[in-house]
């Protein structure tokens, strides 16, 4: 499900598309955060570069899968769920925290957990036709803390709180995306950002994440996916609200 | 004090002006500019008739930067430093704080001034001239203005990025950071680096008639303004930024280079600046 390639420097890791990860796929998600933290490891690799083979980087999950979903946030599996997304050594703290430079290439939509993907990420590229959906709507581990350091608190807010997903120039404006191109382009303007940040030595790159991660850190991100858990009970209450209402509204 | 740093109090306006004049050089920051813009601002903080501080330039450009000529003599006048051939790490530790980020560095002397500070940003606004219009409350920028640290793409960030991420947001303060990109005035105005972008021509007197301007706040009530800015920086928690910029910082000063990486301080050793200068461009703009 999980493809890894390299060259020179920059690293590629390719899926299918994020959907497993919104619908909580814990093994997806283990399997991602070890290819990312296996190739940041490696001595040779200053970059990394995630993207999507499907047409989506990341396609809305159904009501029903993210009802399933949110089964995770009680009982053992609660545990699971946490100690998978959330923790320091689950997927998204990896991402956020890699020591190498990571980047997201965007085709398609952009939905719950491809979102989070993107926030974690240094840089995105985007297709011109590219749509991100807020992911706080549906994920408790979705960092507001992350997304106010990336566009500021009231671009986050609208994000978050808005009823429409934005599009890529939407997200460009906001800082969301680096660049938006031309959907046949974003592949190769990604590997070019990326080849441009490996031109930098690798103890530079070192020194330049750690600076970014003691900044993080001192901006609360860390704590805020620690606080997920607080917030899964209201999430998981929201969608079965929601989900009854969808019900009686069909009858 | 060196007369490349020029220090003018104007007391019946309530204005305190700092002149860059190094023109030859790009208005590259020596160690001695540096410590007499320190120092002018140290005074215009305790001088009640100064209500608001101008920076401004001599020449086509606010600054390139510091002087790279410079760079290793910034630990050789460190305690320790001069001691042996390799500069201590107390020394670099020292001067990264004394010269930049500390009590008494230039950057914390700016952004915890008691007046207002405003920036006439033009040319050239690299390294020494990005973090002057992250640290000053206002800046002006002439349609010229560039700003952008590329010594960050040959060694890594060695400074603040808490002041840069505050204004700019995470994902385009990395692109400064890694890329060696500059931002031009416009850009750098909807980025949210700069508050107005006008003519280079009208530039001085613009700035100084927003300074001016500035002025016609009562003294409690500028007193009043910055230490509430002073108490959001602390929440911000830009001063731990600034500490692990000096810690940082001493750290670049000492990184090794792996085999086909760019080594710009050998490059300007073995080749010259220009020569440097040029293969630097080469190896990352290609």
């Amino acid at each position: 499900m999980i493809h890894v390639t390299e060259t020179g420097a920059v690293a590629t890791i390719t899926l299918r598309d994020c959907e497993p990860l919104s619908r909580h796929d814990i093994d997806f998600a283990m399997q991602l955060r070890d290819a990312v933290r296996d190739t940041a490891d490696s001595n040779t690799i200053k970059a990394i570069v995630i993207c999507a083979s499907g047409p989506d980087f990341s396609p809305p999950s159904s009501p029903t899968d993210l009802l399933k979903a949110a089964e995770m946030f009680s009982g053992a599996m609660r545990h699971k769920w946490h100690a998978a997304y959330c923790a320091p050594s689950g997927l998204y703290q990896n991402l956020a925290y890699c020591k190498k430079v990571l980047l997201t290439a965007v085709q398609g939509r952009c939905a719950g957990a491809g979102s989070m993907l993107v926030l974690c990420s240094d840089f995105t590229v985007c297709a011109s036709r590219s749509s991100f959906e807020s992911p706080f709507a549906t994920l408790p581990e979705s960092s507001l803390v992350l997304a106010a350091l990336t566009m500021r608190l009231n671009r986050a807010k609208s994000w978050m709180l808005g009823p429409q997903a934005w599009n890529s120039e939407q997200a460009v404006q906001a800082g969301l995306v680096n660049r938006a191109v031309d959907a046949a382009l974003v592949s190769s303007q990604a590997q070019t950002m990326a080849q441009l940040a490996a031109r930098m030595p690798l103890d530079g790159i070192a020194m330049t994440k750690l600076l970014a991660e003691a900044f993080l850190d001192t901006q609360g991100v860390g704590q805020d996916f620690d606080m997920a858990g607080f917030y899964c009970d209201s999430m998981a209450a929201a969608l079965h609200a929601r989900r009854s209402q969808q019900r009686g509204a069909s009858a | 004090m060196t007369s490349q740093i020029r220090c003018e109090k104007n007391v019946q306006a309530h204005t305190g002006r700092i002149v860059i004049n190094r023109v030859d050089m790009d208005n590259a920051f020596s160690i001695e500019m540096v410590k007499a813009m320190r120092d002018g601002f140290a005074d215009f903080a305790q001088d009640d008739a100064i209500k608001a501080i101008l920076i401004c330039a001599e020449g086509e450009h606010l600054t390139c930067g510091f002087d790279l000529t410079q760079v290793e003599e910034i630990y050789k006048q460190a305690p320790g430093g001069s001691s042996k051939k390799v500069p201590s790490q107390r020394a670099r530790l020292m001067a990264q704080d004394a010269l930049w980020w500390g009590t008494d560095g230039l950057y914390k002397r700016i952004l915890h001034s008691p007046k207002v500070t405003v920036l006439a940003a033009k040319g050239m606004c690299h390294e020494v001239g990005l973090y002057l219009s992250l640290c000053c409350d206002l800046v002006l920028a002439a349609d010229t203005a560039r700003f952008g640290n590329p010594r960050w793409s040959h060694l890594g960030v060695d400074g603040d990025i808490s002041m840069l991420v505050a204004a700019v947001g995470l994902k385009r303060a990395k692109e400064l950071m890694m890329f060696g990109l500059e931002w031009d005035a416009r850009e750098a105005q909807t980025y949210g680096l700069v508050d107005e972008v006008i003519n280079e021509v009208q530039l001085d007197a613009a700035a100084l008639e927003l300074a001016t301007l500035c002025t016609q706040v009562m003294r409690d009530g500028i007193a009043a303004e910055k230490h509430v800015v002073f108490a959001s920086l602390a929440k911000m928690q830009i001063s731990t930024g600034f500490a692990t910029a000096a810690t940082v910082g001493a750290w670049a000063s000492n990184i090794h280079f792996r085999p086909g990486e760019f080594n710009f301080l050998r490059e300007v050793r073995n080749q010259g600046l220009d020569s440097a200068l040029t293969a630097a461009d080469t190896h990352f703009h290609p």
